[in-house]
């Protein structure tokens, strides 16, 4: 079974301005969700939970949701912000890449999402995601 | 575009909240200093463009056929994980 379920962004997504309405489904088997645009269909993207293979990443964001996120998200005090990040997958899934560099934040309490870029320099738009010592396993395992 | 001239250290006030600070300038890179309230958002805009250039990336890739193939494969190796 799938959670299904429609998000607002309300400032859109950069390069998807005009799309304010994205649907919402996260898998249950593997850390994955996708976002497809209500307005066109065959616009959508993959995102994964940054936290699986970035282990301090949520910690290290937290300080950069500022009060200017925080209104378009309309959290209160202790709403929980769910963390999302977009994959740019490749045909050699161990050249997919996450974009950390600007985390989707969503409020799911309210289905308001919003694409924080983050003013960190060590976070980048196109970071490989499995490590290169997961890539050697890999390779190996196909070799041997 | 309002332009004007400004030496080291000297400001410039943009309505009530904000103002900017030219700190230094070395070369071609000048150090700009920003003062502003917290719910404004500062950004270089050549991030913004590169994010959105990302986006649309990310988006192509799912677009096509044989990227279906790749989600499976990705999904199957995060199952595996």
């Amino acid at each position: 079974m799938e959670e299904k379920n429609i998000i607002i962004f309300p400032q859109g997504i950069p390069g998807f301005e005009k799309y304010r309405h994205w649907n919402f489904v996260i898998e249950e088997e593997a850390p994955l969700g996708q976002l497809v645009s209500v307005e066109n269909e065959y616009i959508g993207l993959v995102l994964t939970r940054p936290e699986i293979y970035f282990a301090d990443y949520l910690t290290e964001i937290e300080k950069e949701i500022g009060l200017d996120t925080q209104e378009i998200l309309e959290t209160k005090e202790n709403t929980e912000l769910n963390v999302w990040n977009i994959l740019c997958i490749a045909e050699d899934i161990m050249e997919t890449t996450i974009n950390l560099k600007a985390p989707l934040l969503i409020n799911s309490e309210k289905s308001i999402g919003y694409q924080l870029i983050l003013n960190q320099e060590k976070y980048e738009s196109k970071q490989l995601l499995f490590s290169h010592q997961n890539m050697k396993e890999n390779r190996e395992g196909v070799t041997g | 575009m309002l332009v004007l001239s400004r030496k080291t250290n000297e400001k410039i006030k943009i309505g009530e909240d904000i103002e900017i600070t030219i700190v230094s300038v070395s070369g071609e890179v000048v150090r700009v200093g920003i003062e502003a309230p917290k719910e404004v958002k500062i950004l270089r805009s050549e991030v913004y463009e590169e994010i959105s250039r990302q986006n649309k990336a990310a988006a192509e890739t799912i677009d096509l056929k044989q990227g279906l193939g790749a989600i499976e494969a990705l999904r199957a190796k995060m199952i595996k994980e």
